[in-house]
C-alpha cells in the first residue's frame, strides 16, 4: 500500500493503518530522537509521544504529500523541548546511565563480537555527536533519518536555507574530523 | 540580482561539499541498534487506547452539537411565534388599532399550556383584570364639568350615526 493511501486510512481512523505507520517509521524516528538526545530510554518515551501527537494531529493534517517532513518535525520538536527542559545542550551521559549503551546493544546484532564492535562504533560516533550544538544535531538528524532535503529542513525549523546548509556543513565537518582523529589514534595504537 | 547569483553559487558549493561529507558518514550515523519489539507493541497498545479516547471525545462533541442545534431551533421558533403574534394582520384591524382587544389577541397567540400550569393561568387572569380595568377607564365619561368628559361628547358628536 502506498504512503498516501496509508495516511488517508489512518486519518479516517483505521487502527490498522496507524499501526502500519508505526512499523514503518518507528526505527527512523527512534534514530532521530536517540541521536538528538543521547538516551535510549528517553528516546523511547519520546517516540511514543511522537506517535500520540501524530494520531491527534492527523485530523487536521492536510494530505499534501508531505507526511514525512511533518512527522519528523513533530519528533524533532519534542526532542528540542526535552533538551530545553533538561537545561543541557550537549549529549553528555546522564548520571547513573553510563552503562546504558551496553544494555542497549545486548539484543542488537547477530553475534556477541559483532554486537560489541557495532556498539563501540555507535558509541564513538555518539560521543562526536554529543560535541555538536543541539541545532547542528537537529539538522543532520533530520537529514539522515528524516531523509529530508535542506529546503524541507529549513521550512520545518523555520530557518533560512543558508543557515540549514551552514549548520549541516559545520556538523559534518566536525564529525568527519573526529572520526579521522580516532582512526589515526587506532593506527598509532596498532 | 548578482547578490542572488552569488548566494546561489555559494549554496551549490556548500551543497557539493555536504554531499561528499554525507557519503562517508551516512551509514555510520544511521547505524543504530534495532528498536526493542516490546517498545513498538507498547506504543501500539497506547495508540489504540488513545484512538478510543479521541473517538469518545468526538462523539460527545457531536451529541452536544446536536443538542445545541435543537435548543437554537426551539428558541428561534418561539421568537418567530411571538413576532408573528404581534405583527399578524388581525392586530391591525380597526378594533386592534385603537388598542381594544389587542391583549386578547396576544393572549390567544400565546402557546397553549397543557395541564395546570398555575403560574400561566394566574398571569392570564391578571392580564384580563388589567384589560377590564383599562376598558372601564376608557368608557368613563367622567363627572359633569370634567374636560375629558366634554371632549368625549364633542368627539362623539362628529361620529357618524
Amino acid at each position: 500500500m502506498d504512503l498516501t493511501r496509508l495516511v488517508h486510512l489512518a486519518k479516517a481512523g483505521q487502527t490498522q493503518a496507524v499501526e502500519q505507520l508505526v512499523d514503518l517509521y518507528a526505527p527512523r524516528l527512534f534514530g532521530l530522537l536517540y541521536r538528538m538526545i543521547g538516551s535510549r530510554s528517553e528516546a523511547e518515551d519520546l517516540l511514543q509521544e511522537t506517535f500520540i501527537k501524530m494520531l491527534r494531529g492527523l485530523v487536521a493534517y492536510q494530505e499534501d504529500g508531505r507526511f514525512e517532513p511533518w512527522l519528523f518535525s513533530i519528533a524533532a520538536n519534542l526532542a528540542r523541548d526535552w533538551l530545553r527542559r533538561q537545561g543541557r545542550s550537549p549529549l553528555t551521559p546522564i548520571a547513573g546511565k553510563e552503562d546504558e549503551s551496553e544494555a542497549t546493544f545486548a539484543f542488537a546484532g547477530p553475534g556477541p563480537e559483532q554486537t560489541l564492535a557495532q556498539a563501540e562504533q555507535v558509541d564513538l560516533l555518539q560521543q562526536a555527536v554529543s560535541e555538536l550544538s543541539p541545532a547542528e544535531r537537529e539538522v543532520i538528524s533530520l537529514r539522515f533519518f528524516g531523509q529530508m532535503s535542506f529546503k524541507e529542513i529549513a521550512e520545518a525549523l523555520n530557518i533560512p536555507l543558508g543557515t540549514a546548509l551552514a549548520r549541516a556543513h559545520r556538523a559534518l565537518g566536525h564529525l568527519r574530523q573526529k572520526l579521522a582523529d580516532e582512526q589515526q589514534d587506532d593506527g598509532v595504537r596498532e | 540580482m548578482s547578490q542572488d547569483k552569488h548566494t546561489s553559487r555559494e549554496f551549490e558549493a556548500i551543497s557539493g561539499e555536504i554531499a561528499e561529507m554525507e557519503a562517508g558518514l551516512r551509514d555510520r550515523f544511521t547505524t543504530l541498534p534495532p528498536l526493542d519489539p516490546s517498545v513498538v507493541s507498547g506504543i501500539k497498545t497506547r495508540l489504540r487506547a488513545e484512538a478510543v479516547r479521541i473517538e469518545s471525545v468526538d462523539k460527545a462533541g457531536r451529541s452536544h452539537g446536536w443538542l445545541r442545534a435543537v435548543i437554537a431551533t426551539a428558541a428561534t421558533l418561539l421568537l418567530a411565534t411571538g413576532f408573528y403574534a404581534i405583527t399578524r394582520p388581525a392586530n391591525t384591524s380597526p378594533q386592534a388599532a385603537n388598542g381594544q382587544g389587542s391583549l386578547e389577541i396576544f393572549m390567544a397567540s400565546l402557546p397553549q399550556v397543557t395541564g395546570d400550569d398555575a403560574e400561566i393561568t394566574q398571569l392570564r387572569q391578571d392580564l384580563r383584570q388589567l384589560e377590564s380595568q383599562a376598558s372601564s377607564n376608557n368608557t368613563d365619561t367622567g363627572a359633569p364639568g370634567d374636560p375629558a368628559a366634554q371632549r368625549n361628547v364633542a368627539d362623539d358628536a362628529h361620529m357618524p350615526a
